[in-house]
């Protein structure tokens, strides 16, 4: 909040729904977006395309505008992020994005300057991330603390503990906030490099999965999916 | 112009590096920052150079002209390789130029029966990057290597396309042609043969067939053009070797390598050379006495001039690679000159502080100034360094010895030294629950390293075999065997046959002496010692109770403690128990002896020769020459998840604390790792993913329906698949093949890449089960193709498939593609 | 007949005003939201203990609200209770998300529409901004107050992570627990005065008639008369009739209103057609969910509200007081909640009860999650009734009769269209929650 005031300092705002009557896009030379789009609206995407030919710099600001998001997780409907659609100039994610990187990022562009990400997973920064972290055995079956392990406070790697945490295939920026709080990561900053679906297939190819969780879909969806569906020809 | 033969005079190299740091110069100053004095001789390069400079005809000054400045950015960037120069990474990015020349060979008409030829040629001279093409009617046959070096030399042709057969066949061939003109990597096989030509020779096919070659070339191109330098590393080789180590399996190592000539440091902790071994009474198999073999050898390495021994010494740091080490050292003091020390035994005598033995192993006690035994070497006195304080307020020794040799005021003393190889031969360590079993020498239960000093004509009996509590000679002996914690853990001891042979030595032992006594061995596992009554009991499996007054325990070997802390400071693994791994030659590391696990005397003096032959091979040669392709970790992304070390089928990858380390000789390039990373990290040399991207992405742009992306991988699916070529069995162009080291190298995102790019089905074909060439890859391929098609649910289960085939099976090949063809038609038609 | 449909600005999500005109006459204006995100159809099938943090992501603004409902939903499943200390730390964490929603929607969107109607003077974001310093600096600082009550309760600002099946998920030390305390008097200290004028604004106009509304039904989550509870965790759900009697259902009764969808067009009851049924703080105060202490502010309130009482623009008004009391409420229950342990419930393998519902009072009004219990752990049917598509029926039939009136009267279209749009933002409707549906497309 404090950066908004910030940004209306230096800046003007031309075009913002929430705050705004401004109904057409103007000129303007930064756009952050929001939101993903849904089953390829063709309202949306006209609305992006505008957007994009009318703006210097876009930004997809959160996980569902850079990846698809949490509306991945829907049967037969696709979210599809952003730039699937327009090219965009950067993009911050989290669900939500995490304060200390959405400043950085106003700073940056403000600067005139591009959004920095980490390339990194989230176990670089891990409290609980041991030296022989990857020698786990114990079967993965639970998907929060608590139901399986009365614990006051998480001691070590959530993934030796059997319980499923996204942190290995999770992009870092967010301070581990979840994990300090003794909550494992569910991912939201999306993965570090690639797509989003194949990094969690990957990651879970090598765990070490109760049944329960093998065929759960509710992680390899969570914030985003391919778009794969073919065009069948009539 | 020969572009090498112009720039071979250092003159005209100085001209070129100098007009592109200043920009433009003018005759006289080039004659100036040039320092020739001769008009006629600047005049002759200038004229040498020819193309590559350009003069300014109304400045009249000197410039770099677009030629001269991609030579130079090549021949820079050549020779900073060859330094082994690590370029910053925005080099690698900007400065490479990619120079794509792309071969097209017509295999004598085979290729061009089924495609037109020349207009191939047409489209692959208009791909992005490429910069000229040939087509050839046999490459293999060597006839046009000159002209061909030629026309690389004259288009400055970095990477090259060549069209031809498959890689199988040829690849080796083509790469040797090309040595000293393109590197290796920089050469891209595309298969327009088997997997084009001979398997569409159908009329029907024949427009389909000339696209699917573009195609496979376009590929080609986009993939050699993101190929990253290799850095080739030349090592002069340091012509010694440093051993770690100074018991009976280092010195037999380095006696052997002395005896060939090489330079030796024999470094060992302990104040004297004979490690345990000079402890025991006799060696297993052997009629001589251990500490008379012992000495006669530490005799013998002090005969050899070139084996430097340093005792008191442990290893700090270690730095450089195979070839050329640096050891750091610290000397810790010993408190006595060695030089002047006589070893004449007065300090000892007056010393009047006694403390347990150590090398007596607490049986008998010692002054705190010692010789550490009979037979030490250096043989001088020494004070443990714990004693020093006592010692520093007594002095009485100081006083004592004539040869003013004792020196309480020594500090530790630095060493650095240089070395092609080192070995470690640190031993092992007997370790066990020895409390549960009753151990007390007093009562006649005593360890095996006790009872070998009981035996020692230098031990506290004097040699003889007698019972500590009574000094009389036993009735019956028990001896149990392999306590300690992988009996204790249910595992069966590591080396059974080195069992025996301790068992028949320590029964010979006591037959020898005691003829009359009984001797019998239990295993650890199911014994139980029981005392109380005044006597002593074993109780074996069956509950049966073994009168014994005297009971030696034997421990197990496990690995040396300090084994740990040097795997921080060397690159070496260690096996299940902790041993050190068993090394190859190429790592520069060796270990010989129990540091591998526990060993027979003739297990050890095997394995030291086994490893003197390798390190001689090693150090014979002037120089090492490194061009690693494996697998490669970039800091900068690594999150240190360690998902790579667990994927890994070679073990080659550690994560430590604080970074991942790869082991680059155990490294066998298959990708599984780089399969898994998900930051990209973890990548390989030549078959990196972004190139695997590209392919995916050119190839994409096929305009059939449906078509097929299939990942073989080399050795088996890629193989099947050019079987099928031999057997010229036919399928559909609209099959589209991408060679990956191993299945396990498909990472989940290039199948999903792929259809999202439009394939309408994606395949990997992989070696059968069992029969992987590296292990599990297929298995892991397997692994996430099924969690792939079960998440993609009908959207994509049947699109994806997995299938595994041996290299003769090109019939197989041919038909489960032509299935999956025609099952993805079926899809489409609705 | 045609229509023409316009972009609604100033609202949370996307949605739009569509103008039904028949030969050159307005026939019908109907709120309009296009995008369907489907989380009932998310939720379906979901892991148990994963549902509230998949729930929590249907709203920025109302996250920690659908969370906790759906814990609940949860909790009464498997027939657990959550400790005291859980319930407490909920109902702090509530307190943050709601005074971060109400000043948010106040201040962007209310405070101009207020000053256009009550003084004339319209308000860009520009003028709000440069002539307003002090009040928009207090505005920000009121956000940031929520945003960081919301941190330190629900684990991070948005998308709260605290609430768990059974209890919470991290304990709230004493260091967080007396900041949070800072925090919420001074949001005590910063909306009173701003609460005083306003009222005081209110008191000195006449109701405006666009914004009033007959014929509505009233519904909110409201302890009865003399029983304690937490403010919009505990109690009945309670309607008044337009005839001003008051019926009383316990939460796992909620259908006996007989819910149906509607498509896009919000839920029939069992009400009577022609009645209107309201959510929101106009509800909670009317049902006496949302009382005020202080007596002052008491009177104040009474005294504007009789006047505005039938008046939609008066929402805004109680959105401050909601503000208000909430953090009073929330100081309250700090004094109570003691350092328990985290995570201190065990939960049974499997679900005991077929079913389980959980309702809350969000910001905007009754939220209910209701969800059948599938296999293996997981969520069968799921229901959920959300507050702005409760308000859909009123906020269409107020804009057509009121938009037809204008029209007779001869206002211009964009005069009609901007009225319009000042009438569908007093209901605070929030799009991302609303167009949840999955099951019917138009």
């Amino acid at each position: 909040m404090e950066i908004l005031r910030e940004i209306l300092n230096k800046f003007n705002i031309v075009h913002a729904p929430f705050i705004l009557d401004q109904v057409n896009v103007p000129e303007s030379d930064i756009a952050l977006i929001e939101g993903c789009v849904l089953d390829g609206n063709q309202a949306q995407v006209e609305y992006l395309k505008s957007i994009r030919e009318r703006t210097k710099k876009v930004i997809a600001l959160g996980t569902c505008a850079a990846f698809g998001g949490i509306a991945s997780l829907s049967p037969g409907k696709q979210a599809d992020p952003v730039d699937r659609f327009i090219e965009i100039d950067g993009f911050v994610p989290g669900c939500p994005p995490p304060p200390g990187l959405l400043n950085d990022s106003a700073i940056r562009l403000m600067e005139g300057k591009r959004i920095v990400l980490s390339d990194r997973n989230l176990c670089s920064s891990c409290e609980l991330r041991a030296e022989n972290m990857n020698e786990f055995t114990r079967p993965i079956d639970a998907i929060t603390p608590g139901t399986t392990n009365p614990v006051a406070k998480q001691a070590t790697c959530f993934l030796k503990d059997g319980i499923l945490c996204m942190g290995p295939v999770t992009r870092e920026g967010c301070e581990a906030r979840c994990i300090k709080k003794g909550v494992p990561c569910e991912g939201c900053m999306g993965p570090p490099s690639q797509e989003y679906t194949s990094n969690v297939v990957n990651f879970f190819s090598m765990l070490p999965l109760s049944a329960e969780l093998r065929d759960y879909t509710g992680m390899v969806f969570r914030f985003g999916r391919p778009r794969i569906r073919r065009e069948t020809k009539q | 112009m020969d572009i090498y033969e112009v720039l071979s005079h250092p003159i005209r190299r100085k001209l070129l590096l100098i007009l592109e740091r200043e920009g433009y110069l003018k005759h006289s100053e080039l004659m100036d920052k040039l320092a020739i004095d001769k008009t006629g001789i600047l005049n002759f390069h200038l004229k040498q150079l020819d193309e590559l400079v350009s003069k300014e005809t109304k400045t009249k000054a000197y410039c770099l002209s677009e030629m001269g400045k991609a030579v130079i950015r090549i021949i820079d960037l050549n020779e900073r390789l060859l330094k082994g120069e690590e370029l910053p990474a925005e080099v690698n990015k900007k400065g490479e130029i990619s120079r794509v020349g792309v071969i097209t060979c017509n295999c004598t008409g085979e290729v061009s029966d089924c495609l037109d030829i020349n207009a191939l040629d047409a489209y692959a001279r208009k791909i992005t990057g490429v910069v000229s093409t040939r087509v050839l009617d046999n490459l293999c046959q060597e006839k046009y290597l000159k002209s061909l070096h030629q026309w690389c030399r004259d288009n400055f042709i970095n990477k090259l396309v060549i069209a031809a057969c498959s890689p199988k066949t040829h690849q080796h061939v083509f790469e040797a042609m090309f040595d000293g003109v393109v590197d290796r990597p920089n050469i891209e096989i595309v298969n327009i043969r088997e997997q084009c030509a001979w398997v569409h020779r159908d009329d029907s096919y024949r427009d389909a067939t000339l696209k699917k070659a573009e195609i496979l070339i376009e590929a080609g191109a986009a993939r050699v053009g993101l190929q990253r330098a290799i850095k080739v590393k030349t090592v002069q080789v340091e012509k010694s070797c440093a051993v770690i180590g100074g018991g009976i399996a280092g010195m037999t190592l380095a006696l052997s390598l002395a005896r060939a000539g090489m330079q030796v440091h024999l470094i060992d902790k302990a104040p004297t050379l004979g490690g345990m071994a000079a402890r025991w009474n006799k060696i297993q198999g052997m009629a001589d006495c251990s500490i008379c073999f012992i000495s006669e050898m530490i005799g013998e390495i002090k005969k050899q001039k070139s084996i430097t021994i340093h005792t008191n010494t442990k290893v700090d740091n270690i730095s450089g690679e195979i070839g050329n080490f640096t050891l750091d050292l610290t000397r810790e003091p010993r408190f006595v000159d060695v030089d002047r020390c006589t070893g004449c035994g007065r300090c000892t005598h007056i010393c009047k502080v006694e403390k347990p033995d150590q090398y007596e192993y607490g049986l008998a006690k010692r002054k705190l100034i010692y010789i550490p035994f009979s037979h030490a070497y250096p043989f001088a006195a020494t004070i443990d360094k714990e004693d020093l304080e006592t010692c520093k307020a007594c002095r009485i020794c100081e006083r004592a010895c004539i040869n003013k040799a004792i020196a309480l005021d020594q500090e530790p003393e630095k060493l650095r030294l240089k070395v092609g190889a080192k070995v470690i031969a640190i031993g092992a360590e007997l370790h066990g629950d020895l409390a549960s079993f009753h151990h007390d020498p007093s009562n006649d239960v005593v360890t095996a390293p006790e009872f070998e000093r009981i035996l020692s004509s230098d031990g506290p009996t004097g040699g003889e075999l007698l019972r500590l509590s009574n000094d009389e000679p036993p009735k019956a002996v028990a001896y149990i065997q392999g306590i300690g914690p992988r009996s204790a853990s249910g595992l069966d001891g590591v080396n059974q046959s080195l069992d025996k042979l301790l068992a028949r030595k320590y029964e010979a032992a006591v037959k020898e002496q005691v003829p009359k006594a009984s001797f019998k061995t239990f295993p650890a596992r199911t014994a139980k010692v029981e005392v109380g009554g005044g006597e002593k009991r074993v109780v074996d499996s069956s509950a049966k109770a073994y009168k014994a007054d005297l009971i030696i325990l034997g421990t197990e070997v496990v690995p040396n403690p300090d084994l740990k802390d040097l795997r921080k400071k060397f690159d070496f693994t260690l096996d299940d128990h902790g041993f050190m791994g068993e090394e190859t030659l190429s790592s520069g590391i060796f270990g010989v002896g129990a540091v591998l696990g526990p060993r027979s005397y003739n297990e050890v003096v095997f394995g030291a020769n086994k490893v003197a032959l390798d390190v001689i091979a090693l150090l014979s040669r002037e120089t090492l020459v490194s061009d690693y392709t494996g697998a490669e970790n970039n800091q900068d992304k690594c999150g240190l998840c360690g998902l790579c070390a667990r994927s890994c089928p070679y073990n080659a990858i550690v994560l430590t604390s604080d970074r991942v380390v790869v082991d680059k000789f155990k490294c066998k390039s298959c990708g599984t790792c780089a399969s898994v990373c998900p930051t990209g990290a973890m990548e390989l040399n030549v078959d990196s993913t972004d190139k695997i991207r590209k392919s995916i992405e050119v190839m994409a742009k096929l305009k059939e329906s449906p078509k097929i992306l299939a990942f073989c991988c080399r050795s088996c699916g890629y193989a099947a698949a050019d079987d099928a070529g031999l057997k010229r069995l036919l399928y559909s162009p609209s099959v589209l093949i991408i060679r990956v080291p191993c299945s396990g190298r498909v990472d989940s995102n290039f199948l999903v890449a792929a259809l999202e790019a439009g394939f309408d089905g994606v395949m990997v074909i992989g070696c059968k089960q069992d029969a992987c060439r590296y292990i599990d890859g297929f298995y892991k391929a397997k692994q996430k193709v099924r969690l792939l098609q079960q998440v993609l649910g009908e959207d994509g289960a049947g699109r994806i498939m997995i299938e595994s085939m041996s290299a003769v099976e090109g019939n197989k090949f041919a038909e489960v593609v032509t299935g999956f063809y025609n099952k993805l038609k079926e899809g489409t038609k609705h | 007949m045609n229509s023409n449909v316009d972009l609604c600005t100033r609202i949370e999500g996307h949605a739009s005003i569509e103008y039904i005109v028949s030969k050159n006459e307005l026939m019908a204006v109907n709120f309009k939201t296009d995008v369907f995100r489907g989380f009932e159809g998310i939720l379906r099938g979901k892991h148990y203990l994963d549902a509230p943090r998949i729930a929590s992501r249907i709203c920025g603004l109302c996250h920690a609200s659908q969370a906790i409902a759906s814990t609940r939903a949860i909790e009464a499943m498997l027939g657990v209770q959550p400790s005291a200390s859980a319930r407490a730390m909920r109902a702090v964490l509530m307190c943050g998300e709601l005074v971060k929603s109400h000043v948010m929607h106040f201040y962007f969107q209310g405070f101009p529409d207020i000053s256009a109607v009550l003084h004339d003077k319209p308000l860009g974001l520009e003028e709000l901004v440069r002539n307003n310093p002090e009040f928009t600096q207090s505005m920000f600082e009121l956000i940031k107050l929520g945003k960081d009550v919301c941190e330190a309760f629900g684990g991070r600002e948005i998308h709260a992570i605290s609430p768990a099946v059974g209890g919470k998920s991290f304990t709230v030390f004493p260091k967080e627990i007396n900041q949070t305390r800072k925090h919420l008097e001074k949001i005590q200290e910063i909306s009173r005065p701003v609460l005083d004028d306003l009222l005081e604004d209110f008191h000195n106009a006449s109701p405006a008639e666009d914004f009033a509304f007959k014929n509505v039904a009233f519904l909110a989550l409201a302890n009865e008369p003399g029983v304690d509870g937490i403010y919009r965790q505990d109690g009945k759900i309670a309607i008044e009739l337009p005839s001003g009697s008051v019926r009383r259902i316990a939460p796992d009764g909620f259908k006996e209103l007989v819910w149906t969808e509607e498509g896009l067009r919000g839920y029939e009851t069992s009400l009577d057609e022609s009645i209107g049924l309201l959510v929101g703080p106009m509800a909670r105060a009317r049902l006496g969910a949302l009382e005020v202490d202080d007596h002052e502010l008491k009177d104040a309130v009474a005294r504007a509200w009789s006047k505005w009482k039938d008046n939609m623009l008066f929402n805004y008004a109680l959105q401050l007081v909601d503000v208000h009391e909430s953090a009073s409420m929330a100081l309250e229950i700090l004094s109570s909640l003691s350092g328990e342990t985290a995570r201190d419930q065990t939960i049974p393998d499997t679900p005991p009860n077929p079913a389980g519902t959980g309702i809350v009072e969000a910001p905007r009004g009754t939220l209910i999650h209701h969800y059948a219990s599938g296999e293996d752990n997981r969520l069968g049917e799921v229901d959920l009734y959300i507050p702005t598509r409760i308000n859909i029926p009123l906020i269409d039939r107020m804009l057509t009769t009121r938009c037809r009136a204008l029209a007779d009267k001869g206002l211009a279209m964009d005069e009609i269209k901007r009225r319009a749009a000042m009438i569908v933002r007093t209901f605070d409707p929030c799009i991302s929650c609303a167009t949840h549906l999955v099951t019917h497309r138009p």
